[in-house]
């Protein structure tokens, strides 16, 4: 058995850091570039060999990708909420380890709602990538058209159908007032989803912080509000 | 932008962090030796063929969110594989099928032998065999908990954030995890072979 962890865990190879140097390099560009509508899928896309662009979304969208990347990264809250220090040893042990401190997701809701934040035309930009997404096709997710969408999906720790999902029925309920006929409100649900985390409900309110969030160490970000530390970034 | 290198561990990760999220490249390099491997054997053993185009849009997605990120050596790697799992999910929901990459059989021919056959064999694994041997020989969501337990360094509450699930559940996994392993282990280890 210890092999087998020791095995699994052992440093990488050659071939797991083969082209590094390029990972290197597009990994600094992109972090120095200005600003995310200048960055660039092409350092990272020459190694995903999968990409095919479809350029008609491309032009359908552009305006609405500039404009979720200007406007919806503000509004996004920063889901990230751990923050326990790894005071257990990494090595496995086969007896049961009885950690008396055991973490309910629910426990803390330090969080803020970030949801005054966002503009009414970074929503409207989110909705209608969301539109877009949700009616695409299978190539949709090669598509950098949604690079802005993903980001946002992913600064809220679900996945782009997740969160489209968050927005379609946020955008109902903003204009469920201006239209007395429809008085629908779709549900959420996530039930389908292996990744979001349980507590998140409100693509634009701050996911609360797991028990521990004692906020020491690091630069503390803006955005986010987010107390805890172990802040997620827009990743 | 010269800088020895240096293991990222809990002391140098607050550097190897600053340092990063202002470009540098030998800080990138140290976050890439460091959690490349882990990632590409947590990808790899479920979506082999799909596994290095994913791990590409991960660290797209790092290299846009790092400059925000705030947190210790641990919560960062559980960023990073929260990031991995969503790639993997969304490179599936796309109709993906799902690969495999048998081993050649012949690999373990040549490691015959031994005072614990099991043990010989295991020690002729690659990072990425013995993951792969986890993963197929438990269910999902307990080789799930053990690769990230074992092969990302994180710990029972990180992992619990990484999969949305209570720290309890973890151990509980990890536990029946490590159990089944070590009966399957025991009881014929050549029959595990032959699925690696």
């Amino acid at each position: 058995m210890d092999a087998l962890l020791n095995a699994a865990a052992q440093p990488g190879t050659e071939e797991e850091l083969a082209g590094m140097s390029a990972f290197v390099q597009a990994f600094t560009a992109e972090v120095t570039a200005p600003t995310l509508t200048s960055r660039s899928h092409s350092m990272f896309a020459g190694r995903i060999t999968r990409r095919a662009t479809a350029m008609v979304a491309i032009t359908l969208l552009a305006a609405g990708t500039a404009a979720a990347a200007g406007g919806a990264l503000t509004h996004i809250p920063s889901p990230f909420s751990g923050s326990h220090h790894a005071a257990e040893v990494l090595g496995i042990d086969t007896t049961t380890s009885d950690v008396s401190t055991s973490i309910d997701p629910s426990t803390t809701t330090d969080g803020t709602d970030n949801s005054a934040e966002g503009t009414d035309a970074a929503d409207e930009a989110d909705f209608g990538l969301c539109q877009a997404w949700t009616n695409g096709g299978d190539k949709k997710a090669d598509n950098p058209a949604f690079s802005a969408l993903d980001d946002a999906a992913t600064a809220n720790t679900e996945s782009v159908d997740e969160y489209c999902t968050d927005v379609h029925t946020s955008h109902e309920a903003a204009h469920a007032h201006d239209d007395s006929a429809s008085s629908s409100s779709t549900p959420e649900d996530h039930a389908g989803s292996s990744v979001t985390l349980p507590e998140q409900a409100d693509p634009h309110a701050t996911l609360p912080t797991e028990a521990g969030g004692s906020g020491k160490g690091g630069p503390t970000t803006t955005d986010h509000s987010n107390s805890g530390k172990g802040s997620q970034p827009q990743g | 932008m010269q800088h020895p290198p240096t293991p990222l561990d809990e002391t140098s990760f607050p550097e190897v962090l600053t340092a990063a999220q202002e470009g540098a490249a030998w800080a990138a390099e140290v976050l890439f030796c460091d959690l490349q491997p882990r990632v590409l054997r947590f990808l790899r053993s479920t979506e082999p063929r799909a596994a290095d185009d994913i791990s590409s849009e991960v660290w797209l997605a790092m290299a846009r969110g790092i400059g925000t990120f705030v947190g210790e050596l641990a919560d960062f790697r559980a960023w990073v594989f929260s990031i991995a799992r969503r790639r993997l999910a969304d490179h599936r929901r796309t109709g993906a099928r799902r690969a495999t990459d048998p081993t050649d059989t012949d690999r373990f021919a040549e490691l015959a032998g031994g005072a614990d056959p099991a043990d010989t064999v295991i020690d002729g694994f690659s990072g990425q065999q013995a993951v792969d041997f986890i993963t197929r020989s438990l269910p999902p969501e307990q080789a799930e908990v053990l690769v990230l337990r074992v092969v990302a360094e994180l710990d029972v509450n990180h992992v619990a954030e990484v999969m949305g699930r209570s720290a309890n559940w973890v151990r509980v996994n990890q536990h029946r995890a490590l159990r089944r392993l070590a009966e399957q282990l025991q009881a014929n280890p050549e029959e595990f072979f032959e699925i690696v």
